[in-house]
Order: structure tokens, then sequence, then C-alpha cells
């Protein structure tokens, strides 16, 4: 005798971007978005009779859809990871040099798509992405010059030289 | 298109929290952009101890905010100004494990320009170093305000006077520094101190007379059923030991001590005294450790071989 085997096939969720373009992604992979995870029981989205069809997208209205696509190529490389204790987090050192090497590479962007992901992480509340895209802006300001760091990320200094002169000279003061 | 200069606040304070302060100052001379938005933001030193203090030392008026951000300016009411400006133009929040404010004259720098200076701060423990003539009521505010917080009052050459002391909420640490050994430090009496330990304070030492057996064993008998953490420090005179014994019925007999018929069974004698700190005050004495539940009392015997004038720690911590 055959018995038919009943699939269980992962619960998925409906996200849709700023440029209205809607994404299918796994319940279990955006867990780590904070936002959409109360979102989801908010709307008790987590009814199990509700199918992808006919269940509701989640409007994010401050994520455009390449960037909302990286985000959630981001969650499904990390939906393994253990859960964030926050408290260990703010004890820990903070420091940049720990990038995990997939991370580094993913995160190997053009600027402007760099920022993108950290609004989005932010607005999403994604803290191990906002993180590592922080460390990696971090880097790139570490030990740099003020004008090392317009260079690196092509900022027009707009002070008068007055201006410039009065914050050089309250910079040196906390440092007396 | 997003970039670095129109970044909102919170993005950059994470950003920030990975550079140190001399980053911070650079960002600041990028553009105008990223000038108002380091304003917004919290400078977030972590958890590990670091201290943000303001202190007056020789007229000079220091803050100090985590290792890199440190102003020294003359005290006067334009310098103070001054130094707020700047202050308020460098972050908005600060996160910091410890604020150590230091004989501040509260009668010339009014509480409210400590408080701003501090803005939205927020720590673990609040240190306050404070001399007679730096005191002011409005002081007792500020402990009330931050009761939350582990406070610890350390009072140089003067100690409140009792009712301001009872009306304190439970410290971390109310003690009092003798720094002028002429200066007369009123004591409280022995009800007062008792009342005080039962606020709940966690380290106490100050001048308590008169110092009675009766006192001595209803301290110990409070910080033994403390539910929370205490260390009482006390300077008596040796004598009072010995009568304190006589009192709570313990009497050496040959090598130990033992109980008289009537005394308190709950006081017990443990001669096994691994405590590497406290080293037997001379060649032919012993230390031994008097036990009240959760209390302990560090003793030497024999009693007439210890100085007139002892201290004795009355603790309930498991380590010191």
């Amino acid at each position: 005798f055959l018995f038919p085997i009943k699939m269980t096939s992962p619960r998925m969720i409906k996200l849709t971007s700023n440029d209205d373009k809607t994404f299918e992604v796994e319940r279990d992979v955006i867990k780590q978005s904070v936002t959409v995870n109360t979102l989801i029981t908010d709307l008790n989205m987590d009814d199990e009779d509700v199918s992808v069809e006919n269940q509701m997208a989640i409007p994010l209205p401050n994520v455009d859809a390449a960037t909302l696509e990286m985000v959630i190529t981001w969650c499904k490389q990390h939906r393994e990871d253990p859960p964030r204790n926050e408290e260990e987090e703010e004890k820990k050192e903070k420091r940049t040099d720990d990038i995990p090497e997939w991370d580094k590479t993913f995160l190997d962007v053009e600027q402007s798509v760099l920022f993108a992901l950290i609004l989005a992480a932010n607005y999403m509340d994604i803290k191990g992405l906002l993180d590592n895209c922080c460390k990696t802006v971090a880097n790139m300001i570490k030990g740099k010059t003020p004008d090392e760091i317009r260079k690196h990320f092509n900022i027009k200094n707009d002070f008068t030289p007055e201006e410039e002169e009065q914050i050089r000279k309250e910079n040196a003061w906390c440092e007396d | 298109m997003p970039s670095l200069d129109n970044l909102p606040p919170r993005p950059l304070s994470l950003i920030l929290q990975f550079l140190d302060e001399r980053d911070r100052l650079n960002l600041r001379l990028v553009c105008k952009e990223l000038e108002e938005t380091i304003s917004l933001t919290d400078l977030n030193l972590g958890d590990v101890p670091t201290l943000t203090t303001i202190t007056i030392c020789s007229g000079r008026f220091e803050f100090l905010v985590g290792n890199r951000i440190r102003f020294y300016i003359d005290n006067n009411e334009h310098s103070r100004a001054e130094l707020l400006r700047i202050r308020q133009r460098l972050y908005k929040k600060l996160v910091t494990h410890s604020v150590h404010l230091l004989y501040i004259n509260y009668n010339e720098i009014p509480l409210e320009y400590v408080d701003s200076l501090l803005g939205d701060c927020v720590f673990r423990e609040l240190w306050i170093d404070v001399e007679r003539d730096g005191f002011h009521s409005r002081l007792l505010e500020f402990v009330h305000k931050y009761a939350n917080k582990e406070v610890k009052l350390i009072m140089h050459d003067f100690l409140l006077v009792a009712d301001t002391l009872l009306s304190l909420p439970r410290l971390q640490q109310l003690s009092v520094v003798k720094v002028n050994d002429d200066s007369f430090i009123p004591p409280v009496d022995d009800e007062q101190f008792l009342a005080l330990l039962r606020i709940g304070h966690v380290y106490v030492d100050i001048p308590v007379h008169p110092l009675t057996p009766e006192t001595l064993r209803e301290a110990t008998k409070i910080v033994g059923n403390s539910s929370t953490d205490q260390f009482v420090t006390l300077h008596v005179p040796s004598d009072l030991i010995v009568q304190f014994m006589a009192f709570i019925g313990l009497r050496r007999v040959g090598d130990l001590f033992e109980h008289q018929p009537n005394s308190d069974k709950e006081f017990e004698i443990d001669y096994c005294n691994d405590d590497p700190c406290d080293v037997p005050i001379g060649a032919d004495s012993e230390s031994f450790t008097l036990k009240y539940r959760k209390a302990s009392i560090n003793l030497d015997w024999p009693f007439d071989k210890i100085p007139r004038q002892i201290t004795i720690w009355i603790s309930n911590l498991k380590k010191i």
C-alpha cells in the first residue's frame, strides 16, 4: 500500500518594495527582521489557513526592490545564525575586523548600495546586517583625515574657511 | 541617493560606535550636514568600565569623556558655557559605564549645569565625591533622580545630618573619607546607624557613636538576614569586641570558643579562615570568622594583642 505523504512546504511571506515589486520569502528567513516579524505577529499572518496567494503583502515603503532583494539574500545566507543576545552584543568589544568573509564579499558594492542597505537594515531592524554594514563603513573612515574622508565618499566641503576654522578650534578644545 | 553625509542620526551613531573619538572629530570637519547630524548622534563608550568624569581640580574644570574627549578649562561661567555649547555639537546622548562627579562645588556650579553637560546620559554607576563646602541640598534631588542607578556618595571630611541620611534612597555606597586628620565629623548614633543599614545600602562606612555590643549584634543580624549584598565597615575600640563576644555568649575555653548557657546559638565560629587578605595581626595571634547566617566578621584572637582601635567588616558578600 502506498500512503499519501503530506508534504509540508515552508510557510511563505510576501513583501512589497516601494517600487511595487513583490517578493515571496520563507517565514523562517525573514524572521531576522524585527520590523517584519512584529508586523506578521500583529496582523495574525502566522495563521496556517491562509495560503500565500490570499495573503496580504507587507509593504516596505522605505526599501526599493534592488535593496530588498539583497536584504533577502543576506537573510537566506544567515538563516541558521543563532539568535543574537543584544545584552551580550552590547558588552562585546566594538571591533571591525570580525566581519565574516561571505559578508565582506557581499558588501563589496558601490557606496550608494551599501548606504541603501544600511537604511534598509535600520528600517527593517536586522541587527546582524546593520552591524556588518556599519563596520564596513567604519573601516572606510578609520584613521582618515577630513580631506581623505571627503575624497573617499565624494563629499563636497561646504564650510566657509571661518566655519572650518571654528570647528578646528572646537576640536582642539576637546583634546587639550 | 543615500550617502554618508545624508545618513540619519541612528545609523550614523551605529557607525560611530565602531570608531574612536578622533574619527568623530574628523567627521565633524567633513561638511555641514555631517557636523549637524553628529550633534544628534549617540556617543557610545560601551559597557566597559569607562569613566565620564566631571572634576574641579586645582581650580580647573575638567570634563573627561572616555579616553579621547578631554576638556580642561578655566573654571568660570564663560568657559563653562562654551564647553556646554561644544559638548552639544559633539553628541546628543552619551552611553557610558560610570559617571564620576568629583569635588564639584555645587554652590558655585548649579546642578542644572552638570545635568546639561551630561545631557541624555545612559550610565550604570554614579560616583559623587563631595566636600563639605561643595555640598548643596539640591544634590539630594540629584541622588533621588538617579536612585535606580548604582549611586556612590562619598563625603569628604563631613557627614550629612542623620535625618538627611535617612531620607536617601538605597545607595551602592555611603561613606565618609577623612582627608584632613584634624577634622571632626559628628557621627550618627547607634539607632540611626541601624536604621541606615535597614535601608539596605550596599557599602556603608560612616562614623558611629556610641557603638554598643547590642548595636554590633543587631548590625550583624541585619546584614546576615539581608537578601541583598551588604558590606559594613566599622572603626571600633578593641574593648568593644571583647564585650560583644561576651554579650553574644561566646567564651574562649582552651583553643576554642564555646557557647555559654543562654547564648545566641545562631552566632558560630569558623576557625578555617582561608581568606588570604586576612592575615593575623601578630605572630602569636590567630584569625577566625564569626558567622551569623549570611554575615561574617573576621576577628583576631587573643583580643589583648590587637590594637586599641580596629576596623572590622560585617559582610554577607560571597566574594569581597
